[in-house]
């Protein structure tokens, strides 16, 4: 890990000790610096900005509440805050799945989002990281991005997507273990 | 060396798709074999990672004083109280340690995470009951076809009365005219005149799935309509309706 990338990872714990004690201007330091990458995540899982915007506001509410849990041996702050996020959106997704299987099974298809202007995100430092996630996501095969990509962003579990997909579940299981491991050597090598 | 099932678990895990059984017997698992819970860790961060993939949107500026406000209402949080006895706990139960007393680490880990867990369960629990009591609020409508060139059309509005939020799809819906929009209404009796819920962009597919706030407070959603307006929609309704629903 880079100096400057540890050096946020500190900043980032020591905000999230401070909001375990009912600090809120450290909250909302947090909320400045992780909500521009949380909401265009939310938003792709969600597909909908209302519902992202829900699901945001969960997730910093989680946050007030559990900061205390949070364990900086088990992960940095951006990677604890990504998987709150991922499961209140997983929650909602599968509230909005069983709705709608009750009116109707047509699938919708959602519509891409524009990307935002990256002078305007005000999130330079995470650049560097979008690049090599990025890279790196290139370089695994498609079949293993696929899976992976339902597995992360769409919430679903290995046994659905072996359904969605029409492949046999230990083919899934496997695309995802190597795909994940791959990225996992890419990103370090990267790093 | 850590075996293929065990590798397929460590990424059920970091995924959060293992149920609650194996979630627990996993973390027993890890809490004894440093090797193991360094995979996960990694599996984690590296699947973290990947919300770097999704393409950049800010979010809109109402909101960062909307979760700020929600805060604001919560109680101090647990971890006021709770949280300096665990923060000295934490330091005496790094898992650095686990290696070399890894069977009373482990115990004091998952105790440690147990009773935080369960000190923390309850408040957790009400929130999920009022979010499922508030999806029960949800009323569905099915909007029909008022003329032939829509009769197949599907049109769902879902309605949440209490957060006063909906969300409309729309399927088979032809293309607007050239300087014409969808827009939706919400038929309240307590108005004189069908409240605007806002524009409906409808894909060159045909479909369009959308989320909306009524521009005034509703009392009762008696019914829901579609019409065509003017590109950019009209404060009360002038167009042909074309679908209609309760």
């Amino acid at each position: 890990m880079t100096p400057a990338k540890e050096a946020d990872r500190q900043l980032d714990a020591q905000l999230l000790a401070r909001i375990a004690t009912g600090d809120e201007a450290a909250l909302a330091t947090l909320y400045d610096r992780f909500s521009p990458g949380l909401f265009s995540f939310v938003l792709r899982m969600m597909r909908d900005e209302m519902e992202a915007e829900d699901v945001l506001q969960e997730g910093f509410s989680h946050i007030w509440r559990r900061a205390s849990t949070y364990d900086p041996v088990r992960s940095s702050p951006f990677t604890w805050a990504v998987m709150i996020l991922r499961n209140k959106a997983i929650d909602r997704l599968r509230v909005r799945q069983r709705l709608e299987r009750t009116v109707e099974k047509a699938t919708v298809e959602f519509s891409h989002f524009p990307e935002a202007d990256e002078a305007s995100s005000g999130e330079a430092e995470r650049r560097d990281e979008r690049k090599l996630v990025r890279s790196a996501l290139a370089q695994i095969p498609g079949e293993q991005k696929e899976a992976v990509e339902l597995a992360f962003f769409g919430g679903l579990t290995h046994e659905e997507i072996a359904e969605k997909l029409g492949t046999p579940l230990g083919t899934i299981k496997a695309r995802i273990r190597r795909g994940l491991l791959k990225l996992r050597d890419y990103l370090k090598e990267g790093a | 060396m850590i075996d293929e099932d065990r590798q397929d678990l460590a990424v059920a895990y970091a995924l959060d798709t293992l149920d609650a059984a194996a979630g627990r017997a996993f973390e027993a698992e890890c809490a004894a074999d440093s090797e193991l819970r360094a995979l996960v860790q990694e599996l984690r961060a590296t699947a973290a990672a990947l919300a770097y993939d999704a393409p950049r949107r800010l979010p809109p500026p109402h909101l960062r004083e909307r979760v700020l406000a929600s805060i604001r209402g919560e109680a101090t949080p647990a971890a006021t109280t709770l949280g300096a006895r665990s923060r000295g706990g934490r330091s005496l139960l790094p898992w650095a340690l686990a290696a070399g007393f890894a069977v009373t680490t482990a115990a004091l880990w998952l105790e440690r995470d147990q009773w935080r867990e369960k000190a923390l369960a309850t408040r957790e629990e009400v929130l999920t009951l009022r979010n499922r009591d508030a999806f029960a609020q949800v009323r569905i409508a099915t909007l029909s076809a008022q003329v032939e060139t829509y009769a197949k059309s599907t049109a769902i509005v879902l309605w949440d009365a209490e957060k006063q939020r909906g969300i409309i799809k729309l399927a088979n819906i032809p293309r607007a005219e050239r300087g014409k929009d969808y827009q939706l209404w919400v038929i309240d009796p307590k108005y004189p005149q069908p409240v605007s819920g806002g524009i409906v962009p409808v894909g060159d597919d045909g479909i369009a799935r959308v989320s909306f706030t009524p521009d005034q407070q509703i009392g009762t959603a008696d019914k829901f309509a579609i019409s065509i307006e003017r590109a950019g929609g009209a404060p009360q309704p002038g167009g042909p309706i074309v679908l209609l629903g309760n």
